[in-house]
């Protein structure tokens, strides 16, 4: 039983991870179909805005104040990501919009240019980031141990979800921002200003992924490659749960998580990995447009 | 009102119309009719600034308008029902309505008679645009435009795919707001007789040229009829 409420945590605890990662895509990638190559890199200046800052911390104020630097870190990873992607909208997105492949190129080029300005700054050696002390230790209950780091991270991916949740669906800037992406000529013939939606939306996505780097920084060493090795994994999620859909990006990344977590704990990882991406194509195959995808009536008469 | 002065439109890098006048009077209803492929729809999506419009003048309300964007043209008082109707279709009905608020400034309710004109969208307002029926559709769309108080009304083909009864109650709609709201109306059109119901004034257009333009009542159907079916 509590190797199964163990196992039960894990799964939880990957899908929240890969969701959090996952949410800025399904803005970016889902929503506005651009593919940002460049977007693990965000998400690695997230984590290493969160080693700066928490550098900083460690110099400059007394070691009581310590643990509050964490949240300075969240804030300060999304802003600076938000105005990146604002930038990298504004400069090549935006010039390069209907031309997927070289829009692709671009951005792989961006990703380049950052990992190596990571590699120049911080050098090739990981750095860590010490967790603020009220995340060390766990929640023991029964034989089981959660540990506060983790639920931290699933706590994070609530209040994100319900963040993004009210943005798009209850806020006047959602409603603009959905119109642009359904239709985006009707939308300006409706006094929509659709270049300053696509770069809000954009930036929005952008800064998303700063924060899930503020969150993944807890978990392990921080290196030029951190993006890299997340991003893969928010993509499927996105594909697999029906681009254009929110619902299905979370559920894209609890069946990744879960699946993953299911399958290692009575094979290895590498056979979880492949069984899973094994899944995705079955799943793909005879759901092409993903698990939700979006129906409507178009022309009916 | 709305004055259109040698005007070149371009789809991606075909010239659809080239060197084209056209003038709307205020508060009538103008027709522009003409069959298919010559260029209507594009003359309509030249004055939004949804195709390149590389020369010309178009004059609205006496400020020049073709070089800025489609988003401030409509906030300047047009308001455009596309061909197809482009309805928001993941989203409700009321929400559609709401977009066009934007155009206003972003604030303020859904005018009362909004609802008065189109019973059928109050009753559907919790519905997801994609939902209707081409008719409530057409419907949804003519309303959405309205909410933006704009002083020009633009129709692109309102009558398409639409059944005989809703067709009516459109046209019965649209002579409505132009008669009491005083608001000039530009339709595009190819069914013949919605159009000589409704308008003041035709242009009929071929090859993206005026072939025959002049007050409705004045005009010789026949002449009419043959320009539209030879």
């Amino acid at each position: 039983m509590a190797q199964f409420i163990n196992t039960a945590f894990n799964g939880l605890s990957l899908s929240s991870i890969i969701l959090l990662t996952s949410l800025g895509l399904a803005i970016t990638f889902g929503l506005m179909r651009v593919i940002n190559m460049a977007h693990g890199e965000f998400l690695m200046i997230g984590a290493y805005i969160t080693y700066v800052v928490q550098t900083i911390f460690e110099k400059v104020f007394p070691d009581s104040l310590f643990s509050i630097y964490y949240f300075l870190a969240l804030i300060v990873a999304f802003g600076v990501t938000f105005l990146l992607g604002m930038l990298m909208e504004k400069f090549i997105i935006s010039r390069l919009y209907g031309r997927e492949v070289d829009s692709l190129l671009a951005t792989w080029g961006v990703s380049i240019i950052l990992q190596q300005a990571a590699r120049s700054v911080f050098g090739m050696q990981g750095v860590n980031v010490k967790a603020p002390s009220f995340l060390n230790g766990g929640m023991t209950v029964g034989r089981c141990t959660f540990s506060y780091n983790r639920l931290f991270i699933i706590g994070l991916v609530i209040l994100c979800m319900i963040l993004v949740w009210y943005i798009m669906y209850k806020s006047n800037f959602g409603k603009q921002m959905r119109a642009v992406m359904q239709n985006r000529s009707m939308a300006q013939c409706m006094g929509i200003n659709s270049r300053e939606v696509d770069t809000l939306t954009f930036a929005f996505g952008s800064g998303l992924a700063g924060l899930a780097g503020c969150s993944v920084a807890l978990l392990g060493s921080i290196d030029s490659t951190i993006g890299q090795s997340y991003i893969v994994n928010s993509f499927i999620a996105v594909v697999l749960g029906g681009v254009g859909k929110l619902i299905g990006t979370v559920f894209g990344s609890s069946i990744i998580g879960f699946a993953n977590i299911g399958i290692e704990n009575y094979t290895s990882a590498s056979i979880a990995k492949a069984a899973v991406l094994l899944l995705v194509i079955i799943v793909l195959q005879f759901r092409p447009q993903g698990l939700f995808a979006i129906k409507s009536r178009k022309l009916d008469e | 009102m709305l004055k259109i002065k040698g005007i070149d439109s371009y789809y991606g890098e075909s010239r659809i119309i080239s060197s084209l006048d056209l003038e709307f009077e205020k508060g009538k209803i103008t027709c522009l009719i003409g069959r298919n492929g010559v260029g209507k729809s594009t003359t309509l999506k030249s004055i939004m600034g949804l195709v390149k419009t590389p020369e010309g003048n178009i004059c609205f309300d006496g400020d020049e308008i073709i070089k800025i964007p489609t988003y401030n043209r409509v906030k300047q008082g047009i308001g455009y029902v596309p061909q197809g109707r482009e309805i928001f279709p993941q989203m409700t009905v009321y929400e559609n309505l709401m977009l066009g608020i934007w155009a206003n400034g972003g604030k303020g309710e859904l005018p009362k008679y909004i609802y008065e004109l189109f019973p059928i969208l109050k009753r559907f307002e919790k519905r997801k645009g994609g939902d209707l029926s081409g008719g409530q559709q057409q419907q949804l769309a003519i309303a959405r435009a309205l909410v933006s108080e704009p002083k020009i009304l633009i129709l692109d083909e309102p009558t398409e795919g639409i059944q005989p009864s809703v067709i009516q109650d459109i046209g019965e709609v649209i002579k409505k707001i132009n008669k009491e709201m005083g608001l000039t109306v530009l339709i595009v059109e190819q069914y013949l007789d919605f159009v000589l119901g409704i308008s003041d004034y035709l242009y009929i257009m071929e090859k993206g040229e005026i072939i025959l333009k002049g007050n409705t009542a004045q005009l010789d159907s026949k002449k009419v009829q043959a320009a539209m079916t030879h």
